[in-house]
């Protein structure tokens, strides 16, 4: 196993992507120091059938945050940068995720939680909001959203 | 990071002389849009959402948020990219008052981790009817496109155009508006909510396939037990100024519930 140094952190790239555009996201304190890209990737966003609006939107966003914006393929530039490990934020999004699969390949992908609304884990009942909300509400109202 | 050995990607720039200047960039890298309106209300980065969280004031929205002109905080397109988080945003709230006070503002948070945790544990359902429609109608009784005349803005309805006007210039609705429009869309029309939920996505800043297309579901009854409607004297109440909800403007729905509901729901088990 290796340690953290100079050459992980050279080895070691944030992935940022659009679930994820925040300077304090935990991916960024977990790498301090490693290089953060933003993917344009046009086909992904005609896919998820963004418009200008939020293509503006997105955008304006990066251009406060740490991050290197290139254009292309989401899979081909973070291969072209072959990074041993990726880090990156959790997401529901299949898109991301199958992306995600396929870079495991040829990188170390960890994805990164951001902080939860309530601690409550996965189960949960999904049925209906208010079987989910008998559940949340006590923490809900608790800072950090736990005891 | 590591040399490539292949072609280096191409370098997007990280800053603009102004917001027009980046609006132009985009629009040349995408000629497939760039007749589309970009809204100045709401723009991204932190900053504009700090400026945002400065002005929450969650007892406030809790007293008026079904009002079109309520406290409502425009912070979904910053919860849905991150750039905010739900805890954030609850720590806020409870610092402002009791529990409470602050119930219905905390409870709007947790319908996004709700949709946000199905989404997690089955993204197939958020395209699919997760349960039959309970209007009496069959899917297969809906439309499977959107009607131009909703897409442009001409339906009879003044107050949909609005609405269709704002979330197309702004990508912003109030959550009532989004369901009336969807209601519009799904029950007066008889159109698919896919249809529906795709036209949201494509325009809405907040735009997400969990919490859009669950509450799409939710207002069609396919994650309900009945379909979400209204009437005219629902939409004067929680109208704001220029919302245009003269009768005259909006004939299909200056009726009772009840006779809306034989109306729109003739088949429906409750409509015999």
């Amino acid at each position: 196993m290796r340690h953290k140094n100079d050459d992980d952190i050279n080895d070691t790239l944030i992935w940022v992507h659009e679930d994820m555009l925040r300077a304090d996201h935990p991916a960024f304190h977990a790498a301090d120091g490693a290089g953060a890209i933003f993917v344009w990737d046009d086909a992904y966003f005609d896919q998820m059938d963004y418009g200008l609006n939020r293509r503006v939107f997105i955008y304006e966003t990066l251009l406060e945050l740490p991050v290197d914006i290139y254009r292309g393929d989401t899979g081909a530039v973070l291969r072209n940068f072959a990074p041993q490990t990726i880090l990156t934020g959790k997401t529901p999004n299949p898109h991301l995720k199958a992306i995600m699969a396929d870079l495991r390949a040829t990188s170390a992908v960890t994805t990164i939680a951001d902080a939860a609304f309530v601690q409550l884990g996965d189960a949960v009942p999904l049925k209906r909001f208010f079987r989910y909300w008998n559940k949340a509400r006590k923490l809900a109202f608790l800072p950090d959203g736990r005891p | 990071m590591s040399d490539t050995t292949t072609t280096s990607p191409e370098s997007l720039p990280n800053n603009f002389t102004s917001r027009a200047a980046l609006i132009d960039h985009l629009r040349a890298l995408n000629p497939h849009l760039a007749d589309e309106p970009v809204g100045e209300t709401l723009q991204g980065g932190r900053a504009a959402a700090q400026d945002r969280l400065a002005a929450v004031d969650a007892i406030a929205y809790g007293r008026s948020r079904n009002f079109l002109d309520g406290a409502v905080t425009c912070l979904s397109p910053y919860i849905r990219h991150g750039i905010v988080t739900l805890n954030e945003v609850r720590n806020l709230a409870l610092e402002q008052g009791a529990p409470k006070q602050v119930e219905k503002f905390v409870q709007e948070l947790a319908w996004r981790d709700f949709w946000q945790r199905i989404y997690a544990q089955t993204p197939d359902a958020l395209w699919h009817d997760i349960e039959t429609y309970k209007t009496g109608w069959q899917a297969d009784d809906y439309a499977d496109s959107l009607p131009d005349d909703i897409a442009a803005a001409q339906t009879p309805s003044a107050a949909m155009n609005h609405f269709i006007t704002q979330l197309r210039e702004t990508g912003y609705l109030h959550n009532h508006a989004r369901m009336y429009l969807a209601a519009y869309i799904v029950h007066w029309r008889r159109v698919k909510w896919q249809a529906g939920a795709r036209f949201f996505l494509h325009y809405l800043l907040d735009g997400d396939p969990a919490s859009n297309n669950l509450s799409f579901q939710w207002v069609a009854s396919t994650f309900a037990n009945k379909p979400y409607y209204f009437n005219l004297e629902n939409l004067q109440k929680f109208a704001a100024p220029d919302t245009p909800v003269a009768a005259a403007d909006n004939q299909d729905f200056d009726a009772s519930y009840d006779a809306l509901y034989l109306r729109l729901f003739p088949h429906a088990p409750e409509a015999d």
